[in-house]
């Protein structure tokens, strides 16, 4: 029988590893967040005892419908709680947020909680993958979607098991205790005391959930952040392996080009091949990216056959014969009863305009390699562990069971690291050099060669009646398609559901609506996932024609929006909750006009307005305002961060962002000539998160969508000016203000 | 970035003169840089070949040796020192990811050459827990849990520590810090500056 001690005061246990115990003591009595992470990598590495859940979890996933529930929580001798994520970090707080769903069921102290990321796994299903969808990938805000039930119930097995085995271990009944610890009357184990023995039981296949508010709902310092303070934080861009070298890469200067002459040195230094680019391997990065530079002239390119697949101006001319086409084949998303617009309707037919949009990580793309004879490492900033085993396996003929993937923290993904060309160049550049090859692109190469947000022209027909209902909507995307591009699309959902997402299934009261896509194609702009996907463009276009439909209709847009949305609780919640928070009726104060937006999308609802002035005949904005219902709310600090980042994020590319093409070529290389919002452009941000009971919704896109319209809309207002063409104001730079 | 001393038409003409020394601004300026036009000179003798340099880093002598003279301090500092809190963003000194303070002043370290930044103090991410006002910053932006991603963060700390290290105090410092963040921290940024 193990002996009492306090929650506090480590473990009294003679027996026990006697570093442990002090690590844990310190931990427990510190009062920032620099000794845990002191004791992370202190005590790590020779203390853990892995409580590793395999098996038995079905429970877990019965309860997610899908899959099964490997390895997610490890507890060491000092009584750290380790959760094991399969979603990566990239700034959006998915690490603690997730974290805080286990210390929830654990009744875990703060201060032991670690979060890391998972291995990505070979295993199908994948114990890694996202409940939602079984794949380990981390993107369209779905994390806390898809493992807020599947994570609670495995920590609740887990908290189960653990008492199974202090019964088993020393008898008699016992009861969950705080800060990881169990208790008998007044006897007292923590959990590192039953750990070995838990890890032997087959663990129930279902536990109860607890009703604590302890951690959900609470505003928890985040994990991660004391390192990003002090430059300790590991980016992709950060990783030492000894004897790696430097690499860098070049691309085609034209969009789908593939190497097809090059010398075998430049400049005394060895270039490799690549396929789509050529790699320079060097003692320092610096190096690296000046030698693949000064090898580019000597490098000739095989180019798509048509120059103007991939020229903005040649694209756009394309869009918009198609969008006013009788004869083009539309794919029907979704079609309610008959529309159609009389000749004499009270109508609108506006056409919306998007770019393409660069991603603009902060951190470029960089992996690192470390191929050898028998194995493959990889540590990547990545949001898709998913595809790289089987990626790393094709190239170097190794069974994908013999690569390992680290992943690291994420300087930025906005989508563009779900992607792996880039770790699909260290990967060959490490087999072809025999060595571990870190390898970063230049910024120029980063920007011209980015998996772009498709362009989007969009036509938006719609009627009201005099009562100010909406009769008819008549809706056509046409857009260069992601699916069709890389030969993805499903023949059961030939639609494209990510070309018309924030277009189908929009909650107003519509009385009868058509909404359609038509792909852009031909196409050789490289195409990706961009920030809040197909609602970054379709929610433009239907918010900005609600506005100018409630203009049509002699109503206030909030009114209007109110009442086309009084049948859907949800919907109308949030646009009440808006009103309420910028005092809608009270108005902007003078010399602003303020313009609304409302969104149902990834899994939760957002309203949100804009206040804009007009300086100098630009629009500036000076406020925003959000009002979110994301279900369950685990972390509400975290989400205020993120609406803000949303919106400083969606400020960029509403005034500034876009990437364009003169016959392939891209014309943004650097943010000298690619503006985003820095200190004296950043509103400030009221946010208000609407009490819900509702299952968790997604929030770090949720925000994006709505801020372009919501600007828009502010605009028309304060000047009588439609802004129906993003970027408002292209051309823009840093660097020349 | 805020610059003491010399006007912007002084700096243009500077900069005009000896584009690789832009950055050796502050008291005594003319004087300083007239020195460092002739010590560039000898430096640029160098320039592509391997040269062995000691910089003092964070308070500690450190000493490299780098295939140039002109290899900009962020990379000596990220892969010949192993400072990795020091980013790499633009390359062209417009994102402020690589800001380090050279001799107490925020200075980008993607376009000052190592033979420069040898000749001046260096502080970076990692040395700001040493520094009054850094380790003041670094408290400042835990608290508010300013971070995202977090990427930009070391060069907003060391932008920040410059800014009040220079004497600005609270809300003064916010118009000190044009780095990008693309994430949007700034609003958390402007409460914790307020705090310092």
């Amino acid at each position: 029988m193990k002996d009492i001690h306090e929650a506090t005061n480590g473990n009294s246990d003679a027996t026990a590893h006697d570093a442990a115990v002090e690590l844990a003591t310190q931990d427990e009595a510190a009062p920032s967040g620099l000794s845990r992470r002191q004791l992370l990598s202190a005590g790590a590495a020779a203390l853990v005892v892995p409580f590793v859940f395999t098996p038995g979890l079905k429970g877990a996933m019965a309860a997610a419908g899908s899959g099964t529930i490997g390895a997610y929580i490890k507890i060491d001798a000092s009584n750290i709680v380790t959760v094991v994520l399969g979603s990566s970090e990239m700034g959006q707080g998915i690490l603690t947020g997730l974290a805080q769903l286990v210390a929830e069921e654990m009744n875990l102290n703060w201060p032991q909680v670690r979060a890391e990321h998972a291995p990505a796994s070979t295993q199908w299903p994948n114990p890694y993958g996202n409940p939602l969808f079984g794949a380990q990938l981390t993107g369209g805000s779905t994390s806390t979607r898809g493992w807020y039930g599947p994570l609670r119930l495995a920590a609740a097995i887990a908290r189960d098991t653990l008492l199974a085995a202090a019964v088993k271990q020393y008898g008699g009944t016992w009861t969950l205790g705080q800060g990881g610890t169990l208790r008998k009357g007044s006897t007292q184990v923590k959990f590192a005391d039953v750990v070995a023995t838990a890890s032997t039981l087959t663990p129930p296949t279902t536990a109860a959930l607890r009703t604590t508010t302890r951690f959900i709902g609470q505003t928890m310092p985040r994990l991660d952040i004391p390192a990003k303070t002090d430059g300790s934080a590991v980016f992709g861009m950060d990783v030492k392996v000894p004897g790696m070298k430097f690499a860098s890469t070049i691309h085609s200067p034209v969009q789908g080009g593939t190497v097809k002459t090059m010398p075998a040195t430049s400049g005394g230094t060895k270039l490799y091949n690549l396929g789509t680019a050529v790699g320079v391997i060097a003692n320092d990065t610096w190096s690296a990216i000046r030698a693949a530079r000064g090898a580019a002239a000597a490098v000739t390119w095989n180019l798509p056959a048509n120059p103007d697949a991939a020229d903005s101006a040649a694209l756009a001319a394309a869009a918009l014969v198609l969008v006013n086409s009788t004869t083009a084949t539309a794919f029907v998303a979704e079609a309610v009863g008959s529309p159609s617009i009389g000749a004499g309707a009270k109508a609108i037919d506006a056409t919306y305009s998007l770019p393409f949009m660069a991603h603009a990580t902060m951190e470029v793309m960089c992996c690192t390699a470390s191929v050898t004879p028998t194995s493959c490492e990889i540590w990547v900033p990545t949001q898709g562990q998913q595809f790289i085993p089987g990626l790393a396996a094709a190239i170097t003929g190794l069974p994908a069971t013999s690569v390992t993937v680290h992943t690291t923290l994420m300087g930025g993904g906005l989508g563009r690291k779900f992607e792996t060309d880039y770790v699909a160049e260290s990967i060959k550049l490490s087999k072809a050099a025999g060595v571990p090859i870190k390898l970063i692109w230049s910024r120029e190469e980063d920007f011209k060669n980015d998996y772009y947000r498709p362009s989007a022209l969009i036509r938006v027909r719609a009627a009201v009646d005099t009562s100010g209902q909406i009769t008819d909507l008549i809706y056509r995307n046409v857009s260069p398609s992601i699916n069709i591009q890389r030969g993805t699309l499903q023949g059961s959902n030939p639609e494209d559901t990510g070309a018309v997402a924030g277009a189908v299934g929009i909650p107003y009261r519509i009385g009868a609506r058509k909404i359609e896509f038509v792909p852009l194609l031909p196409c050789d702009v490289r195409l990706g996932y961009w920030r809040s996907v197909g609602e970054s463009y379709n929610t433009f276009a239907v918010e900005s024609a609600v506005d100018e439909l409630a203009v049509l209709a002699g109503k206030d847009p909030m009114a209007f929006r109110k009442d086309l949305l009084s049948g859907d609780a949800r919907s109308l919640g949030v646009v009440t909750a808006l009103e309420t928070l910028c005092n809608w009726g009270a108005g902007p104060g003078a010399g602003l006009a303020r313009g609304m937006a409302f969104l149902s999308g990834f899994g939760s609802y957002i309203a949100m307005a804009a206040d804009v002035a007009n300086v100098g005949g630009k629009a500036v904005v000076k406020k925003f305002y959000a009002a979110i219902d994301c279900g369950i709310d685990i972390n509400p600090g975290s989400i205020e961060a993120q609406m803000q980042g949303c919106v400083a994020h969606g400020i960029s590319a509403t005034m500034w962002g876009q990437q364009t093409f003169v016959k392939g070529k891209p014309q943004t290389a650097n943010f000298n000539r690619f503006k985003m919002v820095r200190m004296p452009e950043m509103p400030t941000v009221a946010v208000q998160i609407v009490d819900s009971t509702a299952a968790p919704g997604g929030v770090g896109e949720t925000g994006v969508p709505c801020v372009a319209p919501a600007i828009a809309n502010a605009w028309a207002k304060l000047t009588g000016s439609r802004i129906r063409t993003l970027p408002f104001y292209p051309g823009m730079g840093m660097g020349d203000d | 970035m805020r610059r003491d001393g010399p006007s912007f038409a002084m700096l243009v003409l500077l900069h005009w003169l000896n584009p690789l020394h832009r950055h050796i601004w502050g008291r005594g300026f003319s004087e300083t840089c007239r020195v460092q036009f002739r010590l560039d000179r000898t430096t640029t003798a160098t320039e592509n070949k391997m040269a062995t340099y000691t910089l003092n880093v964070n308070g500690q002598a450190r000493t490299v040796t780098v295939p140039s003279a002109d290899m900009p301090l962020l990379w000596v500092l990220r892969d010949y020192l192993g400072l990795t809190g020091t980013k790499y963003g633009c390359g062209i000194e417009v994102c402020g990811a690589c800001t380090v303070l050279v001799n107490g002043q925020p200075e980008k370290s993607c376009d000052m050459s190592v033979s420069e930044a040898s000749k001046a103090k260096i502080i970076t991410v990692e040395g700001l827990a040493a520094d009054t006002s850094g380790a003041k910053a670094q408290a400042a932006w835990v608290a508010h849990q300013v971070p995202q991603c977090g990427f930009c963060q070391s060069g907003m700390l060391v932008a920040a520590t410059g800014a009040m290290k220079g004497g600005h105090h609270g809300a003064q410092i916010i118009p000190e810090l044009n780095n990008l963040c693309v994430c949007g921290t700034y609003a958390r940024i402007k409460d914790a500056a307020k705090t310092l």
